[in-house]
């Protein structure tokens, strides 16, 4: 393990050492207008809210009346401070909401801010192809991240792998993307935490995650939207623990329709007396889309939790229509009603078939 | 109930289809910016306060008077325009953590308090109509605010007693009427506040009529009727009822107001149906120089079964600072706040607090 952490930060290093030769060898063109490194800072934001109507299952109330729980919601309130100090180096903070459950915490109920990200970017676009750059902080994985960009439907709902548990979006470490030349993909790797933002270190293990895309055809009008991506996750719960991670994906982005294709494997033990659970899943999604705004969202997952043990299965479908407003370059705004239902095959004890109804916002700015 | 909440989706929803439609630009008409704009504001609340009564013991067994600097209130404003038609707010504000059960027991933690989508309607009805939907003002409470202007001093009657919370997640629509008559504010809600998740199916309908009967009378303009009702339960037929008649007046050398709350509460269907009775009066003299006063009474019926009774007398001396431009506000506040409780059973000791509160808006 120790061994991985030291070829992941050996090759952070080496783009950070490229750096100053780099910049030694750069030899200003005759008219060379320099980098504006006026530093600048930006605020920005994303807003999730929702109205969600429980069709199925009915719950209690506290009179013991069956009833379709149904409620008003904020599930994300980014404040995005983004900046720029020097056009090598950038950074970012995000605090983010999210609900206090606790019992002990006289703010149970309320949402309360957390921080989601908080990074130091150095960019090497001066030297290798745009969009290569080093992170060190709380930053987003490169798996979950990516997916999400192509799926843009974040505000329905997290992706599979996130959703299921497997993946968290945001974690502390130190990583590398590295943009391919011609716009053949992109590798990002990275030494985390392993925890997620979410939760502190508990000992020595870090996770190992790399992400591999490529598109194969980036001159090919219709097919350049394709893209392959393969991802790997090695961490350990403790020393001999295994919490492995292997996701194969296929994407396809264009003007009227963006979808995928995730298959991921893994493997959790969580502590070396616990044998080894071993997971299986896959997801697809489809969003038609036209010019006018108006778009269709499918959704399928499917879930072997514990596929050598037993043939339990959750399977996942939404479906919805959306309208994504036409505003500004860099605003977003959408509305999404949708149908989301969930149903555990063979599970023991057995659960309850959900359904649900919703309406969804999105603002981002 | 649920087709009621799907009733207020749809009628929003056609309001604003209906309105788009009806657009048809003028000759020599200009379109409006729509350049995405985004501010950052603030409001900071800050107090030393005083305990004169009653007194309390400290770890060592002394009796004392407690005192202590504090923070109410540190909003962060996140507000924009993302087209002259969609606006947005995110404000988080702090709470002191209490709980005994949290690592930061004792720290100011930072809470959402807004945060709401906004479709203007000023391009079809009359400007400040529009429709909300996330976690926003509820109708009564930031309207009653606008008008007090000592919130840094503490809440208005109606949220200091409990009966209504300031923010709420819903979908509301603002209706303003032509003129400058007055306006009308009606919304569903979860009903739990802002800081509560919502525990059952149960939704609170709220809505508030103010009417502004002489708008082009100077000296009258500033008057305002306003009536509000908030319909909720808390479990299906255990009843959350709120009733409200309140009279305004803003005017440079004095603002003033009365209101009258009626509030019905049963918890459980097994519980007793409680109803609770008061009234706030209010007046604010103020001068040009930025010297003003603040005089409040407060009394509360809290339970109709029983005599007891709540006074609150607010008294204080103000000054807002006048060297500010626009959009900024400041202002010192010396005041002395006095609570009474009588027939409580068990008894309650009489509270009696000196404070020098601290506003600063941005």
């Amino acid at each position: 393990m120790k061994k991985r952490i030291w070829i992941a930060l050996a090759v952070a290093l080496a783009l950070f050492a490229g750096s100053p030769r780099a910049s030694a060898q750069v030899t200003p063109a005759q008219g060379y207008s320099p980098p504006d490194d006026t530093p600048s800072v930006k605020i920005g934001g994303s807003l999730f809210l929702d109205y969600t109507f429980q069709d199925e299952p009915e719950t209690r109330d506290a009179n013991g009346n069956l009833v379709h729980g149904n409620a008003f919601n904020v599930g994300r309130a980014y404040l995005n401070l983004t900046g720029q100090l020097h056009h090598l180096l950038g950074f970012r903070v995000t605090p983010d909401i999210t609900r206090e459950t606790g019992s002990g915490s006289s703010l149970s109920g309320s949402y309360t801010f957390r921080l989601k990200y908080a990074y130091a970017q150095v960019n090497l676009d001066d030297w290798l192809p745009k969009a290569t750059w080093v992170r060190f902080g709380l930053q987003p994985t490169p798996y979950t991240d990516f997916e999400e960009g192509v799926y843009r439907y974040r505000f329905q709902g997290n992706v599979f792998v996130e959703r299921e548990g497997f993946l968290p979006t945001s974690d502390a470490g130190a990583t590398a993307h590295v943009a391919f030349p011609a716009d053949f993909g992109d590798l990002h790797l990275g030494v985390y935490n392993g925890e997620g933002y979410q939760k502190s270190d508990p000992n020595d293990q870090k996770a190992f995650q790399v992400r591999a895309t490529l598109r194969p055809v980036p001159r090919v009008p219709i097919a350049k939207g394709l893209r392959l991506t393969g991802f790997w996750d090695a961490d350990h719960y403790v020393r001999d623990a295994k919490r492995e991670r292997t996701i194969g994906a296929v994407t396809f982005e264009h003007p009227y329709l963006n979808a995928g294709f995730a298959y991921i494997d893994a493997k959790d033990r969580p502590t070396v007396a616990d044998r080894e659970v071993h997971a299986k899943g896959w997801s697809v999604f489809a969003t038609p889309r036209t010019p006018i705004g108006l778009e269709v969202l499918f959704r399928h997952d499917h879930l072997e939790p514990d596929a050598d043990a037993n043939d339990s299965e959750k399977t996942r479908t939404i479906a919805g229509v959306a309208w994504w407003f036409a505003l500004h370059p860099g605003v977003t705004a959408a509305v999404l009603a949708d149908h989301e239902q969930v149903r555990y095959d063979d599970f023991s004890p057995a659960r309850a078939t959900e359904k649900r109804w919703a309406l969804h916002l999105l603002l981002s700015y | 109930m649920h087709s009621r909440v799907l009733a207020f989706f749809a009628a929003g929803l056609f309001a604003t289809a209906a309105a788009i439609a009806q657009i048809t630009p003028a000759e020599g008409y200009t379109p409006p910016n729509d350049d995405p704009s985004v501010k950052v504001g603030g409001t900071i609340f800050l107090d030393y306060t005083f305990q004169q009564e009653p007194e309390a013991r400290d770890a060592g067994g002394n009796l004392i008077h407690p005192n202590a600097f504090n923070v109410g209130r540190a909003y962060i404003n996140i507000t924009g325009q993302l087209h002259h038609l969609v606006a947005f707010r995110i404000t988080p504000d702090v709470t002191r953590e209490t709980g005994s059960g949290s690592s930061l027991a004792g720290s100011y933690t930072y809470r959402l308090k807004y945060a709401y989508a906004q479709f203007n309607m000023d391009d079809w009805l009359p400007h400040g109509t529009w429709l909300r939907f996330g976690m926003q003002q509820t109708p009564y409470i930031d309207f009653h605010e606008g008008i007090y202007r000592y919130r840094f001093q503490g809440q208005i009657f109606v949220e200091r007693e409990g009966f209504l919370v300031s923010s709420d997640l819903g979908l509301s629509g603002r209706l303003a009427f032509p003129s400058n008559y007055g306006d009308f504010h009606l919304g569903v809600y979860n009903g739990e506040g802002y800081n509560r998740s919502e525990a059952n199916d149960q939704k609170a309908f709220q809505a508030r009529l103010t009417l502004r009967p002489a708008p082009a009378v100077p000296v009258l303009r500033g008057l305002r009727l306003t009536g509000f009702w908030d319909g909720d339960h808390y479990v299906r037929d255990a009843k959350k009822e709120r009733f409200i008649g309140a009279l305004t007046f803003e005017h440079p050398f004095v603002n003033a107001g009365v209101d009258y709350i009626d509030a019905k509460d049963q918890t459980l269907l097994t519980a007793a149906k409680i109803e609770a009775k008061g009234w706030s009066a209010w007046v604010t003299p103020r001068t040009p120089i930025g010297i003003e006063g603040l005089f409040r009474y407060d009394e509360l019926k809290p339970d109709d079964r029983n005599d007891s009774k709540k006074k609150r007398t607010i008294a204080g001396l103000a000054y807002w600072f006048t060297v500010f431009k626009p959009g900024v506000t400041t202002a010192l506040l010396g005041d002395y706040e006095y609570l009474k409780y009588d027939d409580f059973t068990p008894a309650r000791p009489t509270e009696k607090r000196y404070a020098l509160h601290m506003l600063v808006n941005f």
